[in-house]
């Protein structure tokens, strides 16, 4: 199982422009993608991801080194050799014009029918098999025109599946959807992954998503790649360097971006449940300090969630008592209180 | 084709314990039910079969009406080789008709295959043919010829009789291949197809410039041949001359046959259609080459022919309900060759001696059709990948 399918060796990527020196992007990167593993190429915009891609899937030379799909440098192949090993889904919100799903779908045999494109009942099973696979069976009679773009991005996930590749390249492909969608594309992609053995690599800026799904991340940044688990990635420090922004703050403990850098002060919260949780969230999102008993420096203020239903917030500010019943509450009260304001 | 890469993939997948989702089936373990989906044709064949039958009653209206009546019977036996009862009626079909029909019915086919390459390769709805700058090239050939030529050149023109509409069709054909040689040119330094189709518009003006000029300083009588030229006629091709303009229009409509796989990859757009292992320098010589050839031919023997070209793709799209090139581009080529046919037939004003000019018999006949069919679609857009 642990085939080798995507092998980058010593690759140098970036532009010759003629009558100007080289201009180079990431230089010795070693990479490798094995069959059934989702790999996650995530960076900050113009780290050089989508100029990765491109190398990766022949489209641009590398500067320098090789990079190889099942076994053949894919630079030396033809695009049809090419399509053969490597399928691709990009962002882009395709105008197809009048075009069915199954339509759409059944271009993905492109690479495997004659000129005229004429279908045997084989091409036709495996375009069965992969609308079946995405779950897009009640997809492939609609006019794909029609359809949400989630539902699109389904369908052209089905057609690299019907190329029938080792390897599936997505470049951004959850970029234009909500999260429900999101998060079944990405799901689906793990899905793919794993039981048709197919090796999956998409780039994304979904890092919460990323991290929940990933079996590998390819982590770019100006130094070059950071490649492991996303949890290695995560303990080692790698993700809060690369994402480190002014007035952006990464918190390896929550795998999340805290925004408002700006510490505000401390306060005291006590309380248990999901309303202690999403207080608790509020506070910091409006920069507070969190704690559940004073160290020493005094806090602004004391907060005591009661068990109620609906609870209710005790709220002791300055000198002030208040007894409010919101989160909204809680966070208008300290706004007036003095000492947060200046 | 594929069995070192699906015997890859058969291996045994492996299942985690606890897995919360069902597997898949594996490739060769998947049955398609009977109902599953597949490629649905719906009324198609029998359209297609119906413009079949549409292009053989195109054709014969074209043999059977004209500014002289001559009974069916008559006409069927001419056609096989027999005498007609007037000799008169004989030559009117063998020397007239028969060339305006088969004329008619290849620069149509020419005009509506070119123009759906042009609409696929440009994502423009508003392509046809001549977006290359093909037409603006003949015309500026044909301006040349009528236009600057001194008296010598008149009085050659005047000399030739017939035979000069021969020469307006050779100046038409040779600024038709310049053009071809200039496109060509800049298709190979600039990749964008936005770019050729702005050059291609630019290149147009330029030549009317041109054109503008010639005509300003030209006496009217030439002015009036040149402007005769620009409407257009299918009439003005012997049974000679024929073969000369089949044999580029057939290896063009070959072409753009040979090219429906790459343009259905197109409809993805150019990144989709190279991952798909299309070799995107030879697909755009070719659908510029094809598309060049019948537009130059179609322009040389017939004049710059408008509409029919943006037109019939857009007509055959709604009729088909697709984009998918394997139906359309038959269908296409079939139904601008009826289109071509009719509007020969309508120009020729059946029992009148009048003809109408044919580049306004097109749009009258046309423009309210399209007008009709986008309506009807209500959304461009969704019809048509721009």
């Amino acid at each position: 199982m642990n085939t080798v399918i995507l092998q980058a060796r010593q690759l140098s990527i970036g532009y010759a422009l003629p009558r100007q020196s080289k201009v180079v992007i990431a230089q010795r990167l070693n990479l490798q993608l094995r069959r059934g593993e989702l790999v996650c190429l995530l960076g900050a915009n113009g780290v050089g991801k989508s100029t990765l891609l491109r190398t990766l899937t022949g489209i641009q030379p590398p500067l320098e080194g090789h990079v190889s799909i099942g076994g053949s440098d894919v630079h030396q192949l033809s695009p049809r050799q090419i399509a053969r090993k490597l399928s691709i889904v990009l962002t882009d919100r395709l105008n197809v014009g009048l075009l069915d799903g199954y339509a759409l779908v059944a271009l993905g045999r492109h690479p495997h029918t004659g000129w005229t494109g004429r279908l045997t009942r084989y091409d036709e099973a495996v375009i069965a098999w992969a609308i079946d696979a995405v779950g897009a069976g009640e997809l492939a009679a609609r006019q794909v025109m029609e359809l949400s773009d989630g539902q699109r991005q389904k369908l052209m996930i089905a057609r690299a599946l019907a190329q029938e590749t080792d390897l599936i390249l997505l470049d951004e492909p959850t970029a234009y959807l909500d999260l429900p969608h999101r998060v079944e594309i990405m799901r689906l992609l793990r899905e793919l992954a794993r039981e048709t053995g197919r090796g999956i690599l998409l780039s994304t800026h979904d890092l919460d998503l990323a991290l929940r799904t990933a079996d590998t991340v390819w982590l770019m940044d100006e130094s070059g790649i950071h490649n492991g688990a996303p949890e290695d990635l995560m303990i080692d420090g790698a993700f809060a360097r690369a994402f480190e922004r002014d007035g952006l703050h990464f918190d390896p403990d929550s795998g999340m971006f805290r925004m408002g850098a700006a510490h505000r002060g401390t306060i005291v919260l006590n309380g248990r449940g999901l309303a202690y949780t999403w207080t608790r969230r509020a506070l910091e999102r409006e920069g507070f300090d969190v704690l559940a008993a004073h160290n020493g420096r005094p806090p602004i203020a004391h907060i005591e969630i009661m068990d109620d239903t609906p609870p209710r917030w005790c709220l002791q500010v300055d000198e002030t008592r208040h007894m409010v019943t919101s989160v909204q509450a809680v966070l208008a009260a300290l706004q007036l209180s003095h000492r947060v304001v200046s | 084709m594929n069995s070192g890469s699906t015997a890859a993939c058969r291996k045994p997948t492996v299942i985690m314990p606890g897995s919360a989702y069902s597997p898949l089936p594996r490739r060769e373990d998947f049955h398609p039910s009977h109902d599953a989906p597949r490629l649905r044709l719906g009324l198609r064949p029998a359209l297609l079969i119906a413009l079949c039958g549409g292009v053989i009653g195109a054709f014969l209206l074209v043999l059977a009406f004209g500014s002289v009546e001559i009974p069916l019977d008559q006409i069927i036996t001419v056609l096989f080789g027999g005498e007609a009862e007037r000799a008169s009626w004989g030559n009117i079909i063998l020397k007239v008709r028969l060339p305006k029909a088969l004329t008619a019915l290849l620069a149509g086919a020419a005009l509506g295959a070119g123009g759906l390459m042009m609409q696929t390769f440009f994502r423009n709805p508003l392509a046809d043919p001549f977006v290359l700058g093909i037409s603006s090239g003949a015309s500026l050939g044909v301006a040349l010829v009528v236009l600057s030529v001194g008296t010598a050149g008149g009085a050659l023109l005047a000399g030739f009789g017939l035979a000069g509409d021969f020469a307006l069709a050779g100046a038409a054909a040779l600024g038709a291949a310049l053009t071809l040689g200039l496109v060509i040119a800049v298709a190979g330094r600039f990749q964008n197809p936005l770019m050729l189709l702005v050059l291609g518009l630019m290149c147009g003006y330029l030549v009317s410039a041109f054109v503008s000029l010639l005509l300003y300083n030209a006496i009217p009588e030439r002015i009036q041949a040149y402007t005769n030229w620009t409407f257009g006629s299918f009439g003005s091709t012997t049974l000679d001359q024929i073969p000369v303009m089949a044999v580029p229009i057939l290896a063009g409509l070959t072409a753009a046959l040979m090219l429906i796989k790459a343009l259905n990859a197109l409809l993805l757009g150019e990144a989709y259609a190279r991952s798909l292992g299309m070799n995107l320098r030879v697909i755009r010589a070719g659908v510029l080459l094809s598309t060049a050839l019948l537009a130059g031919a179609v322009t040389a023997f017939c004049g710059p022919i408008a509409f029919i070209g943006v037109a019939v793709p857009h007509v055959c799209r709604a009729l088909f309900h697709t984009s998918d090139h394997r139906l359309l581009m038959p269908a296409t080529i079939l139904l601008g060759g009826i289109v071509a046919m009719i509007a020969a037939l309508i120009a020729e004003t059946p029992g009148s001696t009048n003809t109408l000019p044919l580049n306004a018999v097109t749009a009258l006949l046309g423009a309210p059709v399209v007008i009709a069919v986008i309506i009807r679609q209500g959304n461009l857009q969704r019809s048509f990948t721009s």
